[in-house]
C-alpha cells in the first residue's frame, strides 16, 4: 500500500448503508443500522447523540480500528472492506491522528517521547522525531516542557500534548473521542479552539465524538445520531470565539 | 520505538528493579548450585587427576569410586609388577584416620600413603616444604586450606592459630610432624587430606592388617593399555582401570549412586521456578498495567509484531541485566571461597546453561505477556 494522500475529487469519509452489530444469536445488538454519511476534507464534524446510539462505533470504523459488517465505508479514498489488516495498520499509522477522552499519554515517557511516537512508527529517526515533536509542542504552547512527564501537567496541558501527538505526523484525518470530557469548561473551550486552528490546516478533516454541547459552536457540521442511524445533520450557526489567549 | 520500550520499562522503577532482582536470583542459583555440585564432583576425582604419572589404577574388584578403599594383600603389588607391559607399579594407601590437635580437639582426616622411594602419588602442588621432606621422621604433609582452617588450633582468646611446617599433631595417638603443606583440594566431605609415606602408614595404622588400597601402574611405552588391563584382571583377579575410566567411574558413582546430583538438581530447579515465576509474574503485571498504552500504540498503527518485539526487548534486556548481576555475584562468591572448604567450580558450560535458562525464561515470559496485547482490539481504546 502506498502512502495515503487526499483526493480532492472525493469525500474524506463516505459511508453508505453501514451496519455493525455486536454479539451473536439472540444476544446480537445492532449498533449501526444502514447509516449513510459524507464528511468533506477540511471539515470539522461533531457526532452527537445519547449514549449507546453508535457514535463511538462509527468513529472506530472510520478510524479503521473496527470492521463493519455490511455497507460501504471509504476513508481518505480507501474502501475499508478491501483493506487487509496490514493495510489498515498502515492507514492508521500514516493518515489518521487520534485524540482520546483520557489523553492516553504513556506516563513513563516524556512529552517529547510521547509526541514522537507516530513519527517513530512511520520510520522517522529518533533525533529528528524528537526535534519535530518539540516543534509541535512549542506550537501548542508547551515548548518549555518537552522533558516533563505527563503527570507533571494539568488536564488541559495533557490534552494539548495528545493533540500534538495526533497532528505531528501530518495526518489527513483526525478522530477525537470526547476530547473535552475530562476538562473544565474554560480549558475545554481553549483546547477545542486550538484543535480547530491547528488541525484544520492543510485541509485536514476532524471528526469529534462529544456529549459536550458547549463545544458544538466550533463544528462545521453537527451530526446527530440515534439508535444507529443519523437523525439529522446541520451546520453550526454559532461564531467561533478566539480563546487562544486563555490557554490552560 | 525500541528505545521508548526500554524507557517505559526502566522508568517503572519498582517493577523494573523487582524483575531484575528476581532474574538475578534465578541466574545466581542456576549457576551457584551446579558450580558447587561440579566442585564436589571434581573433588571426587581429584585424587585420580592429581596423579598424572599413573596410567592404570589397580584395585579390589568391588571398589566403586576413589575414596572406596578395600585393602589388598601387599603381595598383589609384586604380582602386578610381573605383568607384561608394566614399567613400574607402586603402592598407594587411602583411608581415614583421626587426628588429635595440640589443643586437644579431634578431627577425622583422609590419609594417603605414597611410595616411600619415588613419592609417586604425592600431591600435585606443594605450598610449603618439599614432598621429599617426608623422609624426615614422623613426617606428614597437610593441605594448606585445612592447616589454616579446620586443623587450626584454638589459642588463648579464641584466636585461630594455623598449623605450619614444624607443627605437630597426633594421628592415632602417634606423633606426626608437619614437614610441608600441599595445595590439593579437600575431599567430597571436606575432610583434611594428609600425605605420608606408605610404610609410615603402617606405623600410624598398625592395627590394620591390610593397607594396600590401590596399585598405581605406569605402562611401558607403546604397549596396549587395554591388553595390560585384561592381563592384570586375568592373572591377579584384581580390577584395573585406566585413569580416565576410574575417573568416570568415580564421577558416575556420585552422579547416579548418591542423592547429591538429585538434591542439587532439585535445588536449582526450584530456584529457577521460584525466581522465574516472580520475574514472569512481575513482568506480566507490568505489561497488564501498560495494556491501555499498548492499545493506544496499536490504534496509532503499531503492528502486533512490533509490539511483541518491544515486549520481548524489554524482557530480554531485563534478563541480560539480571543474568549479569547473578553471574557477577556467583563469580564473587567463587573468588571468596576459592581454596577453602566449600567446593566450587564455575565453568563456561554452567554460565552458558544459566544464560540459556534466563534466555528461555525471558522469551517465555515475553510470549506470555504479549498474549493479552496480541488479543487486544485496537478499538478498545475508544471504550474508555
Amino acid at each position: 500500500m502506498s502512502a495515503v494522500t487526499g483526493d480532492s475529487q472525493e469525500r474524506a469519509v463516505q459511508c453508505r448503508g453501514l451496519t455493525k452489530s455486536f454479539g451473536t444469536g439472540e444476544a446480537r445488538v445492532p449498533a449501526l443500522r444502514g447509516l449513510d454519511l459524507d464528511i468533506d476534507y477540511g471539515e470539522m464534524a461533531m457526532l452527537v447523540g445519547p449514549s449507546g446510539c453508535g457514535k463511538t462505533t462509527l468513529l472506530s470504523i472510520i478510524a479503521a480500528v473496527l470492521d463493519h459488517d455490511t455497507g460501504l465505508c471509504r476513508v481518505l479514498g480507501r474502501d475499508l472492506k478491501k483493506l487487509t489488516v496490514a493495510d489498515k495498520v498502515l492507514l492508521r499509522r500514516q493518515a489518521i491522528g487520534f485524540v482520546f477522552q483520557a489523553f492516553n499519554l504513556i506516563p513513563t515517557l516524556t512529552l517529547a517521547d510521547n509526541v514522537s511516537v507516530p513519527l517513530l512508527l512511520n520510520g522517522v529517526g529518533h533525533a529528528i522525531a524528537r526535534k519535530r515533536a518539540g516543534a509541535m509542542l512549542d506550537r501548542l504552547g508547551l515548548g518549555n516542557r518537552v522533558d516533563a512527564l505527563p503527570s507533571e501537567l494539568s488536564g488541559g496541558q495533557q490534552q494539548r500534548v495528545a493533540i500534538a501527538r495526533a497532528l505531528v505526523h501530518g495526518p489527513r484525518l483526525v478522530v477525537c473521542d470526547e476530547p473535552t470530557s475530562a476538562l473544565d469548561a474554560k480549558t475545554g473551550d481553549a483546547v477545542l479552539h486550538l484543535l480547530r486552528e491547528v488541525a484544520l490546516e492543510e485541509n485536514r478533516t476532524l471528526i469529534i465524538v462529544t456529549h459536550d454541547s458547549r463545544i458544538l459552536k466550533y463544528a462545521d457540521r453537527i451530526i446527530e445520531m440515534s439508535d444507529g442511524v443519523i437523525m439529522q445533520s446541520g451546520t453550526s450557526q454559532s461564531p467561533v470565539p478566539d480563546t487562544r489567549s486563555n490557554l490552560p | 520505538m525500541f528505545r521508548l520500550a526500554l524507557t517505559m520499562l526502566i522508568n517503572e522503577r519498582g517493577k523494573y528493579l523487582g524483575i531484575i532482582a528476581a532474574l538475578s536470583f534465578t541466574a545466581l542459583m542456576m549457576a551457584q548450585q551446579p558450580s558447587i555440585f561440579l566442585g564436589m564432583l571434581s573433588r571426587a576425582t581429584a585424587l585420580i587427576d592429581d596423579i598424572p604419572s599413573a596410567d592404570l589404577w589397580v584395585m579390589d574388584p568391588n571398589v566403586q569410586y576413589s575414596d572406596d578403599s578395600k585393602p589388598l594383600q601387599d603381595a598383589q603389588l609384586y604380582r602386578v609388577k610381573g605383568i607384561a607391559g608394566v614399567e613400574w607399579a607402586v603402592p598407594f594407601f587411602s583411608g581415614s584416620i583421626q587426628a588429635r590437635l595440640p589443643d586437644g580437639n579431634f578431627r577425622n582426616c583422609i590419609l594417603y600413603g605414597i611410595d616411600d622411594a619415588t613419592f609417586i602419588g604425592g600431591p600435585a602442588k606443594m605450598v610449603e616444604g618439599r614432598i621429599t621432606d617426608l623422609r624426615q621422621s614422623d613426617g606428614v604433609v597437610v593441605d594448606a586450606a585445612s592447616a589454616k582452617g579446620v586443623l587450626a588450633q584454638t589459642a588463648a582468646g579464641d584466636q585461630r592459630e594455623p598449623l605450619g611446617v614444624g607443627s605437630t599433631l597426633e594421628l592415632n595417638d602417634l606423633r606426626a610432624s608437619i614437614v610441608g603443606l600441599h595445595g590439593g583440594e579437600p575431599n567430597v566431605q571436606s575432610q583434611p587430606i594428609i600425605y605420608t609415606t606408605y610404610n609410615r602408614v603402617k606405623f600410624f595404622k598398625s592395627s590394620d592388617r591390610k593397607l594396600l588400597s590401590f596399585i598405581l601402574v605406569k605402562l611401558q611405552p607403546g604397549v596396549d593399555a587395554a591388553q595390560v588391563v585384561r592381563n592384570i584382571r586375568r592373572y591377579t583377579g584384581l580390577a584395573a582401570y585406566t585413569k580416565a575410566e576410574f575417573s568416570t567411574m568415580s564421577s558416575n558413582y556420585f552422579l547416579f549412586r548418591t542423592g547429591i546430583f538429585l538434591n542439587f538438581g532439585i535445588s536449582a530447579l526450584i530456584s529457577f521456578l521460584i525466581g522465574g515465576s516472580i520475574a514472569a509474574q512481575t513482568f506480566y503485571n507490568f505489561t497488564l498495567d501498560h495494556l491501555r498504552y499498548f492499545g493506544v500504540l496499536k490504534a496509532m498503527g503499531a503492528s502486533s509484531r512490533l509490539l511483541f518485539a518491544m515486549i520481548a526487548l524489554q524482557m530480554l534486556c531485563a534478563g541480560a541485566i539480571g543474568f549479569g548481576v547473578g553471574i557477577g555475584i556467583v563469580t564473587f562468591f567463587g573468588v571468596v571461597v576459592q581454596g577453602g572448604t566449600v567446593a566450587f567450580s564455575l565453568n563456561y558450560w554452567i554460565v552458558g546453561g544459566a544464560a540459556l535458562a534466563i534466555l528461555l525464561l525471558s522469551l517465555g515470559t515475553a510470549l506470555l505477556s504479549s498474549r493479552p496485547v496480541r488479543r487486544l482490539e485496537p478499538a478498545a481504546v475508544f471504550r474508555g
